[in-house]
This record gives C-alpha cells, sequence and structure tokens, in this order.
C-alpha cells in the first residue's frame, strides 16, 4: 500500500501526460519527453501547449510552497514559463529530465526574488513565523493539509525546503533534485533525511 | 548496505519506491526501527498531499503572455523580459513593421532586431522602437513600452559586456532618454502605482549595473555614462516624490566605492574610512548616519574630486560572511552554474557577465549568498590579453606613503615604495582603520598595459602583536635600516604575495614585481605561489625573508577573500559558502577567527576540496561579533 502510494511519485513527475505514466521504463518517459521538447524548441503550438498544461500548475506549486503567497506565485510562475520559452533553444538533453532543467530555472528565479526583496529591505517570506502548534497526533497515516505542510516548511532552512518540494511533493529522484540544487546526490540523502527529521519535530510541536 | 540513518533512509525509501513492504525494509534495520518508521511515514504522507492548484483565470492569462512571446520569437524578436502589454502588442509590433518596412524596406528592419549597439543597424533598430512607442497611443502603455525599451539597452550592455565589447555611448544614451520619458509620463500618477514600482526598481537595477562599468565603457562614452548614471538615480527619488537631485557634473571623474566607519565632520560631510564624502538629499539607502557605523558607499566624483555619496549601506554586522570573492580557473560551465576552486556557483539572469564562460578560463567572481545558496553577482576575466590568460594577483602590504587622493579618476598611490594607479574600479576597505598617510595598506593588483593597477585597497588595523620583537610576520626580522611606524612595523619593509614568473639565482619576478631573490634559495617552479618579506631599497626589493613557495597542483592557484563565518572542528574555514580545507603544509599568518576578514590562496585537492596553501587572516580582532549558525 504504501509502496504504492510512493510509487510513481518519486521517480516521475505527479502530472505527467497519461502516456508518461505507463509502465514503461523510466528513459523511454525521458525520451518522449525530449522528443516534445524538439518540437518545443521549434515553437510548435500543440508542444507549447503540452509543456505549458504540464509545468504551469507544477511550477505554481512549487512557488507557493516556497513563497506562501498566491500573487507572487503566480507572478514567479509566469516570470519561470517565459524564461523556459525563451531559453528551450538552449537545452541539451543530458540524461536528466526536463523537468529538472525547468525547476533549476524556478529555483533560480526564486533566489532573484529573494535578491530583490533583500535589496529592498523586505521581510524574507521564507524565514520562519511563529513557532507552529500542531497536535502530535498528526503522525497518522493519512495527507497531510496543505495548510500544515506551508507552515511547516517555513520552519526549514531554505535547501531542507528545497529538497522536500522537489522530492517528496514534486517526486524528482536524487538525481534530478541534485542537478536542481548543484550539489551531490550524497548532500541531497544526508538533507533529506535531516530536512524530515526537522518536520517530524516540527509536526509533532517542537519546532526550533 | 546503507550505514548512515541518511544512507538507510534513502535506501528504504528507494526500495518502497519499488514495490516492498514498509515492514520489510524496517526488518533489515531492527536498531533504526521507530526513527525509519516515522520519517518514512512521513515521506508518505508529503508525497500524498495534494498540490497546490493556480487559478484557472491567471493561468490562462499567462497562456496569452506566453503565446504572443512565442509569436515574437517567431518573428525573429529577441526575448524580452517581463513584457506585459497584453492585447496591444501585436498592434504595435504590426503597425512598426508595415510603416518602417515601407520606409526603409522589411529586409532592414527585421535584420536589425538583434543587433548591438556597435552595429551599424542598431539606429534602425532603435527607429522601429521609435515607430512602436507613436503607435502607443495611452500614457501608461507608453510608459511601459518605454521601460521595456530600457531594459532592453540593458539586456544588450549585458551581451557586449558578455562579448567582452566597450560600451559605446549610444547605448547609454538610449536608455537613458526612454527611462527618463516613462518617469515624466508617470510622475505624479499614483494611481498607476505598479508602472511606478516597476519604473523605481528598474532605475535602481540599471544604475547598479552601471555603477561598475566605468572600465568598460569606451573612451568616448564618459559623459553618456554620467547622464545615465545621474537619470537613473535621479528616477528613483521622482518615483518616490523625492525633491533632490544628482547632476551629471556630479559624477564627471565616475565612481567610487568606499567601506569604513563613517564620522562627521561639518554638516552634511562625513569622513567615510577617513575619506571626505557629502551627503544630501539625493544620496539614497542608510543615510540616517551615526558615528562608528560601519557603512558600504559608492560615491559620484565631480570634476572637482569632490565625492558626493549616490547610495549608504549600512554593513548589516551580524550578516558578516554573505559576501566574499572567489578567483581561479572555471572547472566546470553551464547555463546556470560554475565550478570553481571546487564551489559550486550558480549564474543566474542577473549575475553580471564580462566574459564568455569557457573551461579553464580564469575568472574572479563576486559570489552573494542568498537564501543559502552560493549565487554569482558578477563574473570578471582579463580584459586584455589571450581569453584564458589572467595577468597574476599581486598582493602588497606596505605603509601608504605621501597624500592619498580621490580627487582623479585615475590616482597615484605609493605603497611600500611600489606605485600603484587607483582607478573608479579600484574598491576602498576602511573596515579596519582611516585611510591616510603612514597607515599599513594591503593591495590587490595587476598589471594592465605595463602599470600596476589596484583592484582593491584595504587599511590594515594596527597589530600589537606585529612589533619587533614578535616573531614571524612582517617586521619581525628586525634588521639595522629605518625606524618603525605608527603600528609598529618598521618603514619600508614589505609583504608580497604572488605567483612566481620568471627569475634565477639573483633576480625573481612576482606577479610583475621584481625582486632580489633570497639567498640560498632553490628557484622556484613557474606558477608557485611566493610570499615574502621584503625591504625597499630605491628601486629594488631585497628579500629579507622568504615565508613560503607552493607548487600548486596541476590546476592551478585559487583564490578566496571574505569574512571567515565559521571555523569547523577540524579547522575547516567556512568563508561564505565556501569551505577551505587546511591541511599540516597550509601555513596560516595571523590568528583565524570567526569574523575576521581572510585572504586564502588554495589548490584544488584530490577529492575537488579546495585546499589552503597559506592563510593570511587580516584582523588581529574579528570585525563583526560571531553570527549563529543553524542546524
Amino acid at each position: 500500500m504504501y509502496a504504492n502510494a510512493l510509487s510513481g511519485l518519486i521517480d516521475k513527475p505527479r502530472d505527467a501526460p497519461a502516456s508518461a505514466e505507463a509502465e514503461s521504463a523510466p528513459s523511454d518517459d525521458i525520451l518522449r519527453e525530449w522528443e516534445l521538447v524538439q518540437r518545443a524548441q521549434a515553437l510548435e503550438d500543440s508542444a507549447l501547449a503540452s509543456l505549458y498544461s504540464t509545468f504551469y500548475p507544477r511550477i505554481y506549486s512549487y512557488a507557493f510552497l516556497h513563497l506562501g503567497d498566491v500573487q507572487t506565485a503566480e507572478d514567479l510562475t509566469s516570470e519561470v514559463m517565459l524564461k523556459v520559452l525563451e531559453s528551450i533553444k538552449k537545452y541539451r538533453f543530458k540524461g536528466l529530465p526536463f523537468s529538472a532543467w525547468v525547476f533549476r530555472i524556478a529555483r533560480n528565479k526564486l533566489i532573484d526574488l529573494h535578491r530583490r526583496r533583500k535589496r529592498r529591505g523586505e521581510i524574507d517570506l521564507t524565514q520562519p513565523l511563529a513557532t507552529m502548534q500542531a497536535s502530535p497526533q498528526v503522525m497518522a497515516e493519512r495527507a497531510l493539509d496543505r495548510g500544515q505542510i506551508q507552515l511547516a516548511l517555513k520552519h526549514l532552512t531554505e535547501e531542507q525546503r528545497q529538497v522536500i518540494v522537489l522530492k517528496f511533493v514534486e517526486g524528482f529522484d536524487n538525481a534530478s533534485v541534485a542537478r536542481v540544487l548543484g550539489r551531490s546526490e550524497g548532500a541531497i540523502k544526508s538533507l533529506q533525511h535531516r530536512a524530515l527529521n526537522s518536520l517530524r519535530r516540527i509536526m509533532s510541536g517542537g519546532a526550533r | 548496505m546503507a550505514g548512515s540513518l541518511a544512507s538507510i533512509l534513502d535506501e528504504c525509501l528507494d526500495a518502497l519506491n519499488q514495490g516492498e513492504r514498509l515492514e520489510d525494509c524496517l526488518a533489515r534495520y531492527p536498531g533504526q526501527v521507530e526513527d525509519l518508521r516515522t520519517l518514512l511515514l512521513l515521506a508518505r504522507r508529503l508525497s500524498l498531499t495534494p498540490r497546490h492548484q493556480p487559478r484557472p483565470a491567471v493561468q490562462n492569462a499567462g497562456w496569452q503572455r506566453f503565446l504572443a512571446r512565442a509569436e515574437d520569437m517567431r518573428l525573429g524578436g529577441k526575448p524580452r523580459p517581463s513584457i506585459n502589454i497584453g492585447w496591444k502588442r501585436p498592434l504595435a509590433i504590426a503597425a512598426a513593421l508595415v510603416l518602417v518596412a515601407v520606409a526603409t524596406g522589411g529586409g532592414t528592419v527585421y535584420a536589425s532586431q538583434g543587433v548591438l549597439p556597435d552595429s551599424p543597424l542598431y539606429r534602425v533598430k532603435l527607429a522601429s522602437e521609435d515607430v512602436r512607442l507613436w503607435f502607443t497611443f495611452d500614457d501608461a502603455g507608453k510608459a511601459e513600452l518605454l521601460l521595456d525599451q530600457s531594459r532592453e539597452r540593458t539586456d544588450e550592455v549585458m551581451e557586449l559586456l558578455y562579448d567582452g565589447k566597450p560600451i559605446p555611448g549610444n547605448v547609454l544614451s538610449s536608455l537613458r532618454s526612454r527611462n527618463a520619458r516613462a518617469v515624466r509620463i508617470l510622475e505624479g500618477r499614483p494611481e498607476e502605482s505598479a508602472l511606478l514600482q516597476r519604473a523605481h526598481e528598474q532605475s535602481a537595477a540599471q544604475e547598479s549595473l552601471l555603477l561598475g562599468l566605468w572600465g568598460d565603457l569606451s573612451q568616448s562614452a564618459h559623459d553618456e555614462y554620467a547622464e545615465a548614471v545621474a537619470t537613473l538615480h535621479n528616477a528613483q527619488l521622482r518615483t518616490d516624490d523625492v525633491p533632490g537631485a544628482v547632476m551629471p557634473e556630479d559624477l564627471a571623474a565616475g565612481v567610487i566605492n568606499i567601506t569604513g566607519s563613517a564620522q562627521e565632520t561639518v554638516e552634511g560631510v562625513w569622513l567615510i574610512g577617513g575619506v571626505e564624502v557629502r551627503l544630501d538629499a539625493s544620496t539614497l539607502g542608510d543615510v540616517n548616519l551615526q558615528t562608528g557605523q560601519a557603512v558600504d558607499v559608492v560615491a559620484a566624483r565631480g570634476a572637482n574630486g569632490r565625492l558626493l555619496a549616490l547610495t549608504v549601506a549600512a554593513t548589516d554586522r551580524h550578516e558578516p560572511q554573505q559576501q566574499y570573492v572567489v578567483s581561479g580557473a572555471l572547472e566546470e560551465v553551464s547555463n546556470d552554474e560554475v565550478v570553481i576552486a571546487g564551489q559550486r556557483i550558480a549564474i543566474t539572469e542577473n549575475t553580471l557577465l564580462k566574459l564568455r564562460l569557457q573551461r579553464g578560463q580564469a575568472v574572479e567572481i563576486k559570489v552573494e549568498e542568498i537564501s543559502g545558496e552560493a549565487v554569482a553577482f558578477s563574473v570578471e576575466g582579463p580584459k586584455t590579453g589571450p581569453q584564458k590568460a589572467a595577468p597574476p594577483l599581486l598582493v602588497y602590504e606596505g605603509v601608504i606613503e605621501g597624500t592619498v587622493s580621490t580627487g582623479e579618476v585615475i590616482n597615484e598611490w605609493v605603497v611600500g615604495g611600489q606605485r600603484f594607479l587607483v582607478t573608479p574600479g579600484t574598491e576602498i576597505d576602511a573596515r579596519a582603520a582611516a585611510l591616510a598617510k603612514n597607515v599599513r595598506a594591503r593591495v590587490e593588483a595587476a598589471i594592465d598595459k605595463d602599470e600596476l593597477v589596484a583592484r582593491r585597497v584595504v587599511v590594515l588595523a594596527a597589530d600589537p602583536s606585529q612589533d619587533a620583537t614578535e616573531e614571524g610576520d612582517v617586521g619581525a626580522d628586525g634588521t639595522e635600516e629605518g625606524g618603525t611606524d605608527g603600528d609598529g612595523t618598521e618603514e619600508g619593509v614589505v609583504s608580497v604575495e604572488g605567483v612566481f614568473e620568471a627569475g634565477d639565482g639573483e633576480r625573481w619576478t612576482i606577479s610583475g614585481v621584481e625582486v632580489d631573490a633570497p639567498l640560498d634559495v632553490e628557484t622556484p617552479e613557474v606558477g608557485s605561489l611566493v610570499t615574502l618579506v621584503a625591504r625597499r631599497k630605491g628601486d629594488l626589493l631585497v628579500t629579507e625573508k622568504l615565508l613560503a613557495t607552493f607548487r600548486p597542483s596541476g590546476r592551478g592557484l585559487a583564490q578566496v577573500r571574505g569574512i571567515i563565518g565559521k571555523i569547523e572542528e577540524d579547522g575547516t574555514l567556512q568563508v561564505g559558502s565556501a569551505r577551505v580545507e587546511l591541511g599540516v603544509e597550509s601555513v596560516v599568518k595571523g590568528q583565524p577567527q570567526t569574523g575576521s576578514r581572510v585572504f586564502i590562496w588554495g589548490s584544488l585537492n584530490d577529492s575537488d576540496a579546495l585546499q589552503a596553501l597559506y592563510v593570511n587572516v587580516l584582523d588581529p580582532k574579528p570585525l563583526a561579533p560571531e553570527s549563529g549558525s543553524e542546524d
């Protein structure tokens, strides 16, 4: 049951097209994706529509989990999608999913946003807010409430938050998370451990 | 078999994903069952959490912009960042193309769209932009288009820099005029708050870009530069309803960047690290200075040499390690990151790239810590000569001789008997003591057109441990000539760090400076790092003490400078995100402390970590208190 729940989420993006959800080897998925990307590089309408409808919701969710603000997340998502379009001709297939490249752009846009806010002296929305008061019973086997996860993530460091969102919400494998964050796979493993540990502490009411 | 809990957890996540049951995985690690179960269940719950869904209307509006951009790209237009003129754009583009096509021939206009300011077709490009403006009839749309066009100039400047070309005046002039027109339209229209904010932010970003570009301008562009910086600065004031204004004459001799402690002299005039700077209504940033406060100041330098602060930023003493510099050869290069000296550094679209990135290229990267990430603020390389060869850095410590002037575009300073040129590109760090005659300073310089051009001058604090009775460092050898200066360091004694370029048993050339070779010492291998203490006798530098020579690994020398953020138990130094390992052969001058500035020469070791060869701690006492570390 548990395996079924995780299956298809770790290695494959949740919103992958139906064909990509089929029982084919991941490399086939990646190759199919690469074919789609090549058509998008030629600015084919149908390929662009497919990329947009696949990635817009995923980037929005990623941005919202990091920013906690609907409008800012929408603006950032639009910026990311335009950047993807402008840069898509530069993309070269190197064996990793295209989505790792897209999320790398999203991460860089997030960095730029933090930089702009810092320059303007604004509060970094990713900084921890008040201590979360969650009931210890939340460890039951059910999905987390989106508000809970949003609040809990605010208590993590930026890198921990990235790993949680990319690996468990977006379903990337370690190699892709490493690519997005510019870290080694070993570093991702230990970040993943620290992040889950911190999250466990926070969710049982013991925030830092 | 996995060892640490992190590895076990990862292995179980993988196994569960492959279809294994939770209990089977736990059974393999009986000692870790409780921890493992909780973490795996949490991972599962995370993966079950439904995604936040975007608002369909917003997603659809974004799709229209996405399509419009794709259409632009099909027409051959260069992508522009964040343009949001909605339905008006296709009309404007069509009108522009039609009108100019009639006037000049469609092929020329089409060909001009991607050109840079050094092209003869650039005027056609600007003219076609003007036509688009004529066909934009509402003021807000016009202001937005002007801001887009001004930002297009920024992109052109970035591209010129990337190609290693000088910045001509025409692009600065167009940037300035479009910005000024946009601000004129928007002034007094509070209902256009979003556009006003954009104008403000864009002007700030453009000014920040231009402030670092004096050395990249073509000779004839200085007047346009002064006007452009003044306009961008004033745009920020005007969009905030602040009455002050900077005049182009205030910038006639470029800009200067000073970091130091603030002391008020008369009202509105402050000494920043000993340099007189005026603050007035046009100064932006942390303008309510307190005596003794540490600040970063970017000042405009007028033709008369007077300095007017454009921006003031109080140094945040609790975040000392947020900026640092890494120099060396690029190990890896991709579109969005580079690896240098073992450090992985993100490149974003706001990174100021002053060269084409290539593997093996020698560069200096200013790195910012943003949300725990190492992000390149700027990447620079050698300005002249073969692209991969950078002139070796010379680091020279001595006493400042003669009057220190900051009044001219190019100033000559003499430090420890050595002449250096101080240009608008030279940073002055006077945090530890005020800049003045007879104080000890450290100059980081490189040869450019046969002149030693200072990149950075760091005023050093008096170090009570460096008197004539102390062993080891500068001034320690107690020779018979000369007295001591105010710091207890002997006059005429200098410290040199640099790369051995050529030499024999009599003369060595170190990063472009000749020294008499030390006695009874084997000549180092070319490319080695040499650190020594010498005494100036007339035109000659006579080595008094060879501190060390290091033969770097095949991947050459790298430098890291910044503030020590953390010292690990094994002595590893953390400078920003850079980790520098100390080995038994590392030579350390001074006492490393959290909060002290440090300059490190290192070389990549076999495990791709930066191994320190020579560590020079510049501050006997930390400049900033220890910052808390997380995790």
